[in-house]
């Protein structure tokens, strides 16, 4: 841990980053067509309920991130064992992360270059900047997060002068009915992005007015969502579902089709360049996370030590966790959702929950 | 004779035999006029221009030997002659008054009319009084030295700053004495609250500096660290506050600075008034304002005395072409490697005609291209004023046409280079220009091999490093992350009266507000 | 330390970049046509942004026009081709700037279109925004390697020409080739691509638009023309400017209105056995464009005489087209998308014989408000003048 603060604002710039970049990439919702704006609403609401949770769970332990107070909640032996998967979690994730930009890149841009340098490269521009503390990692946020919204201003609002938008491809809403949407809403948008926000348990130690924690937390994953469900939208009424549900990635394919003015025509330069920020920041958190969780747990006194070698094993996981992009999919939504997110983001949140919560009381009652 | 004075001096004339650099504080412990006199031949080497002159106090009884010694050139002759000489040649002493062993004091109570005078025992303070400009008094029968404030001599006369230029705005630039720059400095502060501390570096040079600060707004720990700094300097020779510059900044390892220069007296009284500090060096008219942070490079004193959307406006336009001179090249160098498709299709279509007539890439073109110009920038520089804008034109044109015509580089090539140069001299302040362009470099290489991906990645990893600096404790990129709020700045950000709240601050002392009573226009 | 760092210095600028490429060392296709093989399957034919041309005419102003480069090659399908192609030039080809698609009418009748997208949906170059034509009369190649005199090269020629025909004319149709794709995937509609034909009688510049191709089952099917492609317009809303003639009192082609701007709407319901019904409802704003015959055209009366019988002409255009099309058994009109939208339930059902045998039977209601707007500069006729003076 170190003597860092970060303000509630960088807190909401740092949530806002982490949760609508990845989503903007990547195809999101396609399994609902056009109806993955509302998958992405009701994932908001799931994920906003789940951090509910991991608030009322930080509130035991303020001071301490989520692998110390696993510890002190389940003990020493359980404890740390949870807190070393959490650790492996969220290095998991990051390699995650890297994987699909990298794997992003390759399609777009790099065709030929192999994408373990895209990796390496991502991988040691996050560790330098990690290396600095999470406070300067944070007003680099704050700076970048300006660029960004004038960049996303600009994007979309040419989308939306383009003429290709047409709103009646966003219908039949609800074609296949409440229970489909539901059925796929909830395993794979509260996870992805939303559930994610329990990495954020590994910072709430750093921020400085920590009653303020909630409301950010919430506010940033609210104007997220309703991003995402805008931009999704915006994507389905360009594309139209057929070619929506196809696309790799949606957002670049509504990007390439806009013409007629000729400086903001050619703006999927502009696509990357949003991808390379937000996924950087994001990979960032998560290195930071495990960084601290490894430190913490193996009683590293500063975690700049473990970065060379955490920062490998995560290139090294990010280059074997599938052979090939359809693999990677594969492991990605079905593999992972089930076996690994649904444990770490629900049950065992949940478990420390109650946990906590017993503890708690008998700490009141033999306080009193 | 009592004693000789005990100096560790060589003894002898000679020059040759180990002399040293600083003089020791060691007391003056002969009476003898003589003695000391010799000493100061001794210790000065008998330079023809450190005048000795002896005479005899007038008085009835005993005659008083003594003796002023100063350097000619950097005293106000009239001075010695009218203050000093005549009136120590016709005073009248008592005889008690010539047997008093303070007989110094007498001299300073009573006799001499001028203000500055000081007692000194010590000969470090001698030499360094004498080497002021001060004329040294020393009187048979007394280890008591007199300086006298008589410093004059030619110095260069109050005029347009050389560098910082302005429409609007005083058009004094500060000189290169540092007590002409320190009135500069009170004629628009007069406040009783603007202090100055003195101190003395350079073993050799023993150059004064000034640290002044209007105390009540300045931040106290800041000023302490100021001191210890400067304190902790062990160079032989101070000659530029460019020195000071580099002992005193937070981090070296960085191409930014983090110390703010300037020419000009009410960029330095606008920066006081906001807490800084500003540190002064005899010999150069570059004053030091400290703690100095991004914003403040790019931040011109007309700012505050323009109108507001204007300053605004401008302010917006330096920081842009500052970022331009910084990505210009490697932005084209990308755009044409890697992401062809980003341009419009009729400016590929010509951009292909002209590169099919030049072997280079596009990288190495741009490389060439800056080198050439920084050359060329250089020699501009050192060129003496007459040629020296001919030169400039000539290159210009000539060497930018010809380069095209002989097919060495795309004219393309030579717009983007020459729009880079003209942004990075919008630049106001030198020292950040500076690290634009060093850093252009390091894009250029991240976008001739990764295109928009490694420009993209160095860019954040700039702006980390940026993030990280503190310029004695402020963080470097404050006001714009992390965002403090507070009242007024105008230096941050001169905005209108009734929007002041809004901008942010960026040190913890609260300024004093200024007094609203303007028609809020 | 200092090794480690040189080392990693030299690492990264010697791997260097493997998808760097340089200007000079890349050919822009700036226009594809695919047609019918001769020895093989596909051929394809690529025009190539060639600098010589147009540094000469930045230099002197040539008055000829040069003709195009344009490389050809055969394979198997339109991917194989283009590999093919690479034994011909001297560049790496680059199809970030291709604007235009065509296919030879030969293909496009015979083979269809439906195979033809995917590897070009796939690359991560070519546009999806590309205008797409079907060469008629002639083949693809042809068209590509006809010199311009205004334009730099065919295929800004044609994407420009295409546009512009559709709002000064409203007899062509402008697709881009996501929208063509997005047709032929529907089942509710069917694709509709502009023609671009040889015009013999211009010696300099042969090039223009002729035509909307229809097609069913991915094949060419039919062509439209004059009214009939104009009518199929109206349907969709998409007229800007046109001028459609009308008879007055007996005398044809005396009164010719000057469309400005048209929108369109569509609703389906069902009839009482199930039959969807489509309701079309087409807003035209027009102007007075020339009139030839001595009326009084300040007469307000007369005037929305003459608004009336302006809407019943665009009824009847764009019912004969609809007719004519239900006759083809094509709904190139997105009929069924708007069943679909607005009735998903019983669309599930009727989209699998939507073409062959819903659509012919459905009924379609045209409804036309038109607004006459203005009179141009002038009030009164010259015709009436020369009566009354």
């Amino acid at each position: 841990m170190e003597k860092a603060k970060i303000s509630p604002r960088q807190l909401l710039i740092l949530v806002l980053m982490f949760e609508i970049v990845s989503a903007i990439i990547s195809g999101f919702g396609a399994e609902a067509k056009q109806d993955a704006w509302i998958t992405a609403i009701l994932g908001m609401l799931g994920g906003i309920c789940l951090f509910l949770i991991y608030h009322r769970l930080s509130l035991f332990y303020p001071d301490l991130p989520l692998t110390e107070y696993a510890k002190k909640i389940l003990g020493p032996v359980v404890g740390r064992i949870v807190a070393l998967l959490y650790v492996v979690y969220f290095l998991f994730n990051g390699s995650f992360v890297v994987r699909e930009f990298a794997s992003m890149a390759v399609s777009f841009v790099f065709t030929q270059t192999p994408f373990l340098v895209i990796i390496a490269l991502m991988l040691l521009s996050v560790m330098y900047v990690i290396g600095k503390g999470i406070e300067v990692l944070s007003r680099t946020a704050e700076l970048f997060f300006s660029v960004l919204l004038l960049v996303t201003v600009t994007g979309l609002s040419s989308i939306l002068t383009s003429g290709n938008v047409n709103l009646q491809n966003l219908r039949p809403v609800l074609e296949e009915g409440w229970l489909t949407v539901l059925k796929q809403s909830i395993p794979s948008t509260v996870v992805f992005p939303f559930g994610e926000i329990i990495v954020f348990l590994m910072l709430f130690p750093y921020v400085n007015k920590p009653q303020q924690v909630k409301k950010t937390v919430i506010t940033g994953l609210l104007i997220s969502g309703s991003f995402i469900a805008f931009v999704t939208m915006l994507n389905v009424s360009v594309l139209g579902a057929d070619l929506f549900t196809r696309t790799q990635y949606p957002l670049l394919t509504t990007s390439e089709l806009i013409e007629g003015r000729a400086l903001l025509e050619r703006l999927d330069v502009l696509f990357l360049v949003t991808a390379i920020v937000g996924v950087f920041f994001r990979i960032g958190i998560y290195l930071y996370a495990t960084l601290i969780g490894a430190a913490t747990l193996f009683g590293i006194p500063s975690y700049r030590k473990l970065m060379i070698p955490v920062t490998m094993v995560m290139f090294i996981c990010s280059i074997a966790m599938a052979g090939n992009y359809v693999e990677f999919i594969y492991t990605g939504l079905r593999v992972v959702r089930f076996y690994v997110q649904i444990p770490m983001l629900f049950i065992i949140p949940l478990i420390l929950l109650v946990m906590g919560w017993f503890q708690e009381k008998k700490k009141l009652k033999s306080a009193k | 004779m009592k004693g000789m004075a005990k100096d560790g001096n060589a003894s002898g004339k000679s020059a040759g035999s180990n002399p040293q650099w600083t003089v020791p504080s060691i007391p003056i412990d002969s009476t003898e006029l003589r003695v000391n006199l010799e000493q100061i031949r001794q210790k000065t080497g008998n330079s023809g221009d450190i005048i000795i002159r002896e005479f005899t106090i007038g008085g009835s009884e005993e005659e008083l030997q003594a003796a002023i010694i100063y350097v000619d050139g950097i005293v106000n002759n009239t001075t010695i002659n009218q203050f000093v000489m005549e009136v120590l040649l016709n005073v009248m002493l008592s005889n008690e008054q010539r047997t008093l062993n303070d007989l110094v004091q007498v001299i300073t109570d009573k006799i001499v009319p001028i203000g500055g005078l000081k007692t000194l025992v010590q000969w470090d303070e001698l030499y360094d009084a004498l080497l002021w400009g001060q004329t040294i008094l020393l009187i048979d029968g007394s280890k008591e030295a007199l300086a006298i404030a008589t410093s004059g001599g030619e110095v260069r006369a109050i005029d347009e700053p050389g560098t910082d230029t302005s429409i609007r705005g005083s058009r004094e630039g500060f000189v290169e004495s540092l007590t002409t720059n320190i009135s500069m400095v009170r004629r628009r502060i007069r406040n009783p609250n603007l202090w100055l501390e003195s101190m003395t570096l350079g073993q050799v040079t023993h150059t004064r500096i000034g640290i002044m600060y209007i105390n009540g707004i300045a931040d106290d720990s800041i000023v302490e660290e100021a001191k210890r700094r400067l304190r902790k300097i062990k160079l032989d020779s101070i000659l530029e506050s460019g020195y000071i510059e580099k002992m005193i900044e937070d981090q070296s390892f960085t191409p930014f600075p983090t110390v703010l220069p300037t020419e000009r007296p009410d960029t330095v009284a606008a920066n006081l008034l906001e807490g800084k500090i500003a540190i002064m060096v005899d010999g150069t008219p570059f004053m030091l304002i400290i703690p100095a942070v991004f914003n403040q490079f790019f931040q011109i004193t007309e700012d505050s005395y323009h109108r507001y959307d204007i300053s605004v406006a401008l302010r917006l336009l330096r920081i842009v072409m500052f970022i331009i001179s910084m990505i210009g090249p490697s932005f084209y160098i990308a755009a044409t490697t890697f992401h062809q498709e980003m341009i419009p299709t009729q400016l590929v279509i010509s951009l292909v005609s002209q590169l099919e007539a030049t072997p280079f890439t596009a990288f190495v073109e741009a490389l060439l291209m800056e080198v050439i110009f920084e050359i060329l920038r250089e020699a501009g520089v050192r060129m003496p004023k007459a040629i020296g804008s001919a030169v400039s034109i000539v290159g210009a044109l000539v060497i930018g046409q010809a380069a095209v015509q002989a097919g060495l580089v795309s004219t393309a090539m030579v717009i983007v280079v020459s729009l880079t140069a003209i942004s990075s001299l919008a630049t106001p302040v030198f020292s950040i220009a500076v690290s634009a362009r060093l850093l252009r470099f390091l894009l250029m290489i991240s976008a001739a091999t990764f295109g928009f991906f490694g420009m993209i990645l160095t860019l954040i990893m700039i702006i980390a490093h940026m993030c990280s600096l503190r310029s004695f404790g402020v963080p470097y990129m404050a006001p714009y992350s992390p965002m403090m709020h507070v009242k007024n700045s105008q230096i941050h950000a001169p905005l209108p009266i009734w929007m002041r709240h809004l901008v942010p601050k960026l040190m913890k002392k609260p300024t004093t507000e200024q007094v609203g009573d303007q028609d809020g226009t | 330390m200092a090794r480690l760092c040189l080392s990693i210095v030299m690492i990264a600028l010697l791997t260097g970049c493997w998808d760097s490429r340089e200007l000079t060392d890349i050919g822009f296709v700036v226009a594809m046509a695919i047609d019918k093989g001769e020895k093989k399957n596909i051929r394809v034919t690529v025009q190539i942004v060639n600098p010589i041309n147009v540094s000469s005419s930045q230099g002197g102003g040539s008055p000829m026009p040069l003709p195009p480069t344009t490389y050809s090659a055969e394979g198997n399908n339109v991917f194989d081709a283009t590999r093919v192609l690479s034994q011909k030039l001297s560049r790496q080809l680059h199809y970030g700037h291709a604007i235009v698609l065509l296919v030879g009418e030969d293909l496009a009748t015979t083979q269809g279109i439906k195979k033809l997208f995917d590897g070009i949906e796939r690359d991560s170059e070519f546009r999806p925004s590309a205008t797409m034509v079907i060469a008629r009369g002639t083949t693809g190649e042809e068209i590509i390697k006809q010199r311009t005199s205004l334009d730099n090269s065919p295929a800004i020629k044609i994407k420009k020409m295409v546009a512009e025909t559709e709002k000064a004319f409203g007899e062509n149709i402008d697709e881009k080739i996501y929208q063509v794709i997005q047709a032929i995937v529907s089942s509710g509609k069917e694709p509709t691509i502009t023609g671009i034909q040889l015009d013999s009688t211009n010696k300099e510049d042969k090039l223009m638009a002729n035509g909307i191709a229809t097609f069913k089952d991915g094949k060419l099917m039919r062509w439209l023309d004059g009214n009939e492609s104009r009518g199929f317009l109206w349907v969709l809303g998409r007229v800007n400017s046109t001028l459609l003639t009308m008879d007055w009192n007996g005398q044809p082609h005396t009164i010719g209105i000057e469309n400005i701007r048209t929108k369109s709407s569509f609703h389906s319901s069902f009839d009482k056995s199930g039959k969807p019904i489509i309701e079309v409802k087409i807003g035209a704003d027009a102007n007075i464009g020339e009139v030839d015959v001595p009326i009084d055209v300040t007469n307000p009366r007369l005037f929305l005489q003459i608004e009336r019988l302006y809407m019943q002409a665009v009824h009847d255009e764009a019912v004969a087209t609809i007719k004519l099309m239900q006759q083809q058994k094509s709904d190139i009109f997105g009929f069924g998308e708007v069943v679909h939208r607005d009735h998903p339930k019983q669309w599930r059902t009727l989209k699998r014989d939507w073409n062959d045998v819903t659509f012919p039977t459905i009924e379609v209601k045209v409804k036309v408000e038109a607004y006459l707007r203005n009179t141009g500069l002038r009030n009164r006729t010259i015709m009436e003048s020369i009566d009354n003076s």
